[in-house]
């Protein structure tokens, strides 16, 4: 009984880190709006810089480094907390200020910007590694009730609770305080009322900042500092901001300590010899997910909302038509390409045409069907694992096999679908982040699906046509790509297919507005089962793709920070249109642009911080990606050639009208 | 403003200053065709290790300067740095074989190599290391892979060997959180543990987030009478090892085959400590044969000639052994030094006497289901007051029986 004492005691420490995390994460949604999945990395930044200076003097800035001799603690931390207050201005200003007013999806997806961008910045200034956090509180122990307890750890949650409580009196007390929380209840009575919404939302992010950046420099003596850990963080303190229901420190402070301890209570009982062995790894992000799930079941609709003034538009999405000339003139240049080429080449162009698979179902659900999914590698991972089980093990001919897998990821897909019933928006990110999460730790990582051996993927035949990616010296076989190809031309053909019938307008209409959609007689959850089943789908045909393609499949491939990475140049090429499928499959990962970028510079760890950095940009000023930039391009250059009409006004720009005639569906992610 | 454009500023303002290691190795003496051998280090991402990198480059400077080159003509590195991705793992395979070349060496890059194989062994470019850090390419059948130590499973079976032979019973060891490590643990450790009476309770981290106060705390719930882990990066071992002695634990410790710790630890909280490396590492030099002693000066001067004295540690070791292995080796080849003539010498390598290790043959038979471990030896030292190392059970390397393992 001591021990679990112990053991709870101990998960406090953890739980002083989430009630930091999460009290950040709550300021920043009262002020603006927004969720802050960067808050982890946020939090991060400031504490990299205090271990730093207690390592060797040298205060790090994003470029240069000053050195300081011996700084002590005192000035350290000082120091540590000033930079967290300087990333806070600077994230307000840069990142959230610009987006305040934009839609949901661009906020997400610029704090997810954000927190690729640090986490890339970290690991170029400080390096991969672990580093040592010097202790701020010392270990020790007090006896209590006869069992010796972690003093630390209850000094920690102690420090952590106190900061919280600075915040509940400043919201509560303060005057920008009760302005802050007016606002985000009606934000134009306050702006009347003479409060810069602006300011609000500035100081109140530069607050959230500093007291993450207070928990993750206690935590980090616990854990060491890396890259990783902390910005991960986000994800449980996200939960227990769910639980919270957005609004009340009080209940963070307990939901967050509660959850540390449950947290390390779980890590003593995946010891027990009574407990499952399947079930040993990843349990503790099962946790976090299981209660995301349940929270927002039970209360989704009745988790409050900000009175928020929302003023820019999503992108209008383009619907597609199948157009035979070009798209033959499209499926000819692939071919030619494909052909003439070879090697490294054909094999960067290949997989760009499976990535482009990959960008379209974030295209389905995110830019037609409004829905905010960051989960789409995890079912494209489930796909591929799927394959590889059973191609080895089951023998499975290839063209069944593909449909049986991505029919799995349909399943998952379908099964993430269930929350989103009840839920949108950010919220429905948070849920997706978690399954993706959880999906990566229990289910890739799990060692019973996984041998040591590998995931090696039998390689697909058909009639007696070896469809092998790679055969002796020749690295990207014309059977191979010419067989994706086909695979990509018909999921295209089918979400063409979809998006232009009454699927795709139900799928619009629910996007604009999901209750005027109901009101007029349309399932709403049938289409969003539909949505989520159907991007699944594609995800799980580009998933088997990868795998035969690599030969042999890891979990590193699907995990939550590629997915990320997926998104974000999903989103940079445009997310609400084939086109900008297209030139996310030309920029992802392994795709044409980064082969050729590793052949000309050494990337080093700067693909990530481009990724990051262009996913910021491109919420701020374009947010209808590349692809909508080019079209906007070619838009204007062909009205200065097109001759005026004679009213004098300029003839409407080709594109426009041949693209989408009067299809053209102005809408708002809500 | 191009993202190429910005970037090439940056790394030109980076790559000023002093001259490279590849600069160095140089040798203007030795005027053959440069010998270009693949080198896949895990130097960025997540999980780097850049000392892989530069024991593998003091190597080349080693071998154009001491060894003579490969019969006269220099060694020359293609390193390709991975970042823990397979896809940077594959893109680099990918300009391996594009580039022709004749072996790959793995300077242990655990997440790159496992992606690799089948890139690889397409193409028969034989795999070339001093340990592996995954399962993949060792069970392949030949040639796929060599290794001049033991498989994975060495840590796991030598660990309960040495427990066995230290007479304790009870172990709570901390291990990674990977699908590798609950099968070695499962279908190896406990089993053998069993049958030697030794109960071995792994508690599983995750490697980017390591509790340490809790990890101590549950491994010390177990009253075990050998605490510590079987395997964990560098700092993650040095901070379990102060964890569980700050909690009082006063046993024995098992350190897997970290040593950092020696040297960032007070001398009371590391000594009698045991460690597990795969070679005679620079803090063993005390208490090694002269053979041994003179490899390690060796060692320690190459890498000071290349500017990384700082670097000495086992996993520099075990990159520069790896290279000068192989490129003794590929002097033994009559002729062109291709890829079917690297696998065809590697194939028949027998005792060859490996550089601060022991004897290896890499007939495919060291170690049953992994034809590519050339041996089933395993070296243990224990942390001597002054911090030196010394050899444990012996005066070197012991045999492992990997027949254990196939009786349960």
């Amino acid at each position: 009984m001591s021990t679990y004492l112990q053991f709870a005691v101990l998960g406090l420490g953890l739980g002083a880190v989430y009630v930091g995390l999460a009290t950040g994460l709550l300021l920043v949604h009262r002020a603006t709006g927004i969720i802050n999945f960067a808050q982890g990395a946020m939090g991060m930044w400031g504490a990299y810089v205090f271990a730093q200076l207690q390592i060797d003097g040298t205060l790090m800035f994003p470029i240069g480094q000053v050195e300081l001799g011996e700084p002590g603690m005192a000035v350290s931390i000082l120091l540590g907390l000033l930079m967290g207050l300087l990333l806070g201005i600077l994230a307000h200003y840069l990142v959230f200020r610009p987006v305040r007013h934009a839609p949901v999806l661009a906020q997400v997806v610029v704090s997810i910007g954000l927190m690729v961008a640090l986490q890339a910045l970290v690991v170029i200034r400080f390096g991969p590694n672990n580093i040592d956090v010097e202790e701020i509180v010392p270990q020790g122990s007090i006896a209590v009730l006869g069992a010796d307890l972690a003093s630390r750890e209850l000094i920690m949650a102690a420090i952590m609770v106190a900061l919280a409580g600075l915040v509940w009196a400043y919201l509560r007390f303060t005057r920008t305080g009760a302005a802050t929380r007016a606002a985000s209840e009606n934000e134009r009575g306050a702006a009347l009322m003479g409060f810069s919404p602006d300011r609000l939302a500035g100081i109140a992010v530069v607050l959230s900042a500093l007291i993450s950046t207070a928990a993750v420099m206690l935590g980090g003596s616990i854990t060491g500092l890396n890259p990783a850990n902390y910005t991960l963080m986000v994800v449980p303190a996200l939960a227990v901001l769910l639980v919270a229901r957005l609004e009340s420190i009080g209940i963070v402070c307990v939901a967050a300590l509660a959850l540390g301890a449950l947290q390390s209570e779980i890590g003593l009982l995946v010891t027990k010899s009574w407990w499952p062995v399947w079930a040993q790894s990843g349990i503790d992000q099962v946790v976090p997910f299981v209660i995301v799930m349940i929270i927002l079941f039970a209360y989704g609709t009745r988790l409050p909302s900000r009175g928020a003034l929302q003023s820019i538009r999503l992108p209008d999405v383009v619907i597609p038509r199948i157009r035979p000339v070009p798209a033959l003139i499209l499926v000819g240049t692939a071919v030619a390409a494909l052909s003439l080429t070879s090697g490294e080449l054909r094999f960067g162009l290949t997989t760009s045409l499976i990535m482009t698979l990959l960008a379209l179902s974030y295209v389905l659900i995110t830019g037609y069907l409004g829905q905010i999914s960051l989960a789409q590698l995890a079912f494209a991972g489930a796909a591929g694992f799927t394959l590889a089980k059973v191609t080895m093990a089951w023998g499975l001919p290839f063209p069944l096999a593909i449909l049986l897998c991505s029919l799995v990821a349909t399943a998952l897909g379908m099964l993430v679908a269930l929350p989103a019933f009840r839920i949108r928006g950010a919220q429905l990110a948070i849920v997706t982040i978690a399954a993706a999460l959880a999906i990566e730790r229990f289910v890739f990582g799990n060692y019973s699906l996984t041998p040591p051996e590998g995931n090696p993927i039998a390689s697909p035949t058909l009639a007696g046509i070896n469809f092998a990616v790679r055969e002796g010296r020749e690295l990207a076989r014309l059977e191979f790509s010419l067989m994706a190809l086909v695979v990509v031309v018909l999921a295209v053909l089918l979400f063409i297919r979809i998006a232009s019938g009454d699927t795709g307008r139900t799928f619009l209409a629910v996007r604009a507005n999901e209750r005027a959609a109901a009101s007029a007689g349309i399932n709403v959850r049938m289409t969003k089962l539909i949505g989520f089943g159907l991007s699944a789908f594609i995800a799980g045909l580009a998933g088997c793709l990868i795998g035969y393609s690599h030969g042999q499949l890891s979990a590193e491939s699907f995990s939550v920070f590629v997915g990320l990475q997926i998104l974000a140049v999903a989103y940079v090429g445009g997310i609400t249109s084939f086109g900008g499928a297209l030139v996310a499959g030309f920029i992802a990962p392994l795709g044409i642009v980064f082969v050729l970028l590793h052949q000309w510079f050494e990337m080093g760890n700067y693909y990530a911080l481009i990724s990051g950095i262009g996913l910021i940009v491109t919420a701020i000023l374009h947010p209808s990606g590349i692809a909508g930039a080019v079209r906007q391009g070619v838009g204007l250059l062909a009205a200065r050639w097109r001759p005026r009409d004679q009213n004098g006004s300029t003839a409407e720009p080709p594109t426009a009208t041949t693209e989408s005639s009067e299809r053209r569906v102005p809408s708002r992610v809500s | 403003m191009s993202a190429a454009g910005v970037l090439g500023l940056l790394l030109a303002a980076c790559g000023s200053s002093a001259a490279s290691p590849a600069e160095l190795s140089k040798n203007p003496e030795l005027t053959g065709k440069p010998v270009v051998i693949g080198v896949q280090t895990p130097h960025n991402g997540p999980s780097a290790y850049p000392q892989s990198t530069y024991g593998a480059q003091a190597a080349a400077y080693y071998i154009n300067h001491e060894l003579g080159g490969i019969n006269g003509r220099p060694i020359k590195l293609d390193i390709c740095k991975g970042d823990g991705s397979p896809e940077t793992a594959i893109n680099c395979a990918n300009g391996f074989v594009a580039s022709d070349t004749p072996v790959l060496f793995d300077a242990y890059d655990a997440t790159s190599i496992g992606p690799m194989v089948p890139v690889m062994q397409s193409a028969s470019i034989p795999i070339v290391g001093l340990l592996a850090g995954q399962g993949v390419a060792e069970s392949q059948p030949l040639p796929t892979s060599f290794y001049f130590s033991g498989p994975l499973e060495t840590s796991a079976l030598g660990m309960v060997t040495i427990l066995d032979k230290l007479g304790k019973t009870n172990a709570a060891l901390a291990v990674t959180e990977a699908p590798s490590s609950h099968t070695y643990v499962d279908e190896l450790v406990k089993p053998m543990g069993e049958k030697l009476g030794v109960n071995v309770t792994a508690v599983y981290t995750e490697v980017t987030d390591i509790n340490f106060t809790t990890l101590a705390a549950t491994e010390l719930a177990k009253n075990p009478d050998v605490a510590g882990l079987i395997a964990l990066p560098e700092d993650g071992c040095t901070d379990l090892i102060e964890a569980l002695r700050q909690q009082g634990y006063e046993g024995t410790i098992f350190a897997g085959s970290c040593s950092q710790f020696i040297s960032e630890l007070p001398s009371e909280a590391s000594t009698g400590a045991i460690i597990q490396p795969r070679l005679w590492v620079p803090l063993a030099k005390k208490h090694a044969p002269p053979k041994v002693q003179q490899e390690l000066t060796a060692f320690a001067d190459s890498m000071t000639a290349v500017g990384y004295e700082d670097e000495l540690s086992a996993r520099s070791l075990y990159s520069f052994a790896g290279v000068v292995n192989l490129a003794r080796i590929l002097q033994g080849i009559d002729g062109e030094i291709t890829n079917e003539t690297v696998a065809d010498a590697m194939m028949k390598v027998k005792n060859f006497d490996t550089f601060a290790g022991p004897k290896v043959t890499c007939d495919g038979k060291q170690w049953p289901g992994k034809p590519g471990a050339c041996s089933h030896k395993a070296i243990f030292f224990e942390v001597q007051p002054d911090g030196s190392l010394k050899p444990t059970g012996g005066d070197g390397f012991i045999e492992l029986d990997p027949t254990l393992l196939n009786d349960s």
